[in-house]
């Protein structure tokens, strides 16, 4: 597995998106195309960001994409 | 009669990156009197690329998860992302079909308290639009007809592959996107690579941005060797971003210049249902912020605001 996607798998579990919004400047722009700054998506939601992690430690997924820094 | 209801499944770009396509989405839907609902809680789809290479088990989980918000509310689930329908698309059927898969699925779901049921079904934006509502429907729908308007079409991967498992259409000679988008009164202009992936599928832009921009660098290429067009439509935010943003990684990786202007199929909508570009943000795509340019309002045959 090639580190770019481990980093995106592990963007995943911090976050429960692949491309996450992680940026002031990205609500803003949300904000300014008329819709709610956060979505209804697990950007509001931290308990689907907890469930999203126990099933990557359930399967081991969470090994797989785990940094080799942090293998080590 | 009651509107028909989806279970709005955002994904990651669109509300992210793109939010001007959440918001036409939204117009588009209400238009035509369709009711889109939160999805609460929703994740990454999780991304085909990347989970679904790794691992199956995790990556039909996750989907399985996301799917498990929709079948508790008892709606179907649309989504306009190509890679979000492969995933939720793909890992729906396995698990109809795979009982082995849906037990493993299911035994990883009972950590979370959930469980994959199978009662649900999943719809892309364009075949939500073309099976629930109909090209007549859509076509009276049309108060600014883009007459003139030269249209290249990016179909994207996955919405209709694997074609035998599907069943959306032919994706070597696919015509429903086409017909969609020709509702627009825009004129469809072929090209010899309209069919090819815009690069960044397959988590080739995350692996390598330089042989991802290859592919669209190709892509546009091929369009101007079939003489241009004036913009050009996709239904999908991924390769949106790769097709419109990539522009601006392409001149700088490359030194090579590209000025298109990229819609997803529901801004085309709404703009063609008369809305306004401000209504949904169209200005707000990366290309314009990064190059602090507008759309090409004379080849969109749109007048825009002083």
């Amino acid at each position: 597995m090639l580190e770019p996607h481990q980093k995106v798998a592990q963007k995943v579990l911090e976050t429960g998106h692949a491309v996450p919004l992680d940026k002031e400047s990205w609500e803003n722009l949300r904000e300014s195309v008329g819709i709610e700054r956060i979505p209804p998506n697990a950007s509001g939601h931290p308990e689907a960001i907890e469930e999203i992690r126990k099933i990557a430690k359930k399967t081991g997924f969470d090994k797989l994409v785990q940094g080799k820094e942090k293998q080590e | 009669m009651a509107k028909k209801s989806f279970y709005h499944f955002l994904g990651c770009i669109i509300p992210h990156r793109y939010p001007s396509v959440e918001r036409a989405v939204k117009l588009v839907f209400k238009d035509l009197d369709m009711q889109l609902l939160d999805m609460e809680g929703a994740t990454c789809c999780p991304a085909p690329g990347v989970f679904g290479s790794f691992d199956r088990v995790t990556w039909a989980t996750i989907a399985a998860r996301n799917l498990t918000i929709a079948e508790a509310g008892g709606h179907p689930v649309t989504t306009g992302c190509n890679g979000c329908f492969a995933s939720l698309w793909d890992a729906n059927y396995e698990l109809k079909h795979d009982e082995e898969l849906r037990e493993a699925v299911n035994e990883n779901l009972a950590v979370i308290d959930r469980e994959f049921k199978g009662t649900i079904e999943v719809w892309h934006y364009v075949d939500a639009l073309y099976s629930h509502v109909g090209l007549e429907k859509i076509q009276s729908r049309v108060t600014r007809p883009f007459k003139g308007v030269r249209m290249a079409l990016h179909p994207g991967c996955h919405w209709m592959r694997p074609k035998i498992l599907k069943q959306k259409d032919d994706s070597e000679r696919p015509h429903i996107f086409r017909e969609l988008c020709e509702t627009s009164g825009a004129e469809y202009v072929p090209y010899k690579d309209e069919l090819i992936c815009c690069g960044a599928g397959g988590a080739v832009r995350t692996a390598d941005l330089k042989i991802a921009l290859g592919f669209t660098k190709q892509k546009f290429d091929s369009l101007n060797e079939a003489g241009g067009a004036d913009m050009m439509i996709t239904p999908c935010p991924f390769c949106e971003l790769q097709l419109d943003a990539g522009q601006v990684e392409i001149q700088k990786l490359f030194d090579e210049e590209y000025n298109l202007d990229i819609l997803h199929v529901v801004e085309l909508l709404a703009l063609a249902f008369g809305h306004e570009p401000d209504e949904f943000g169209l200005t707000t795509h990366l290309q314009y912020m990064q190059r602090k340019s507008e759309p090409n309002w004379q080849r969109l045959g749109i007048e825009a605001k002083a």
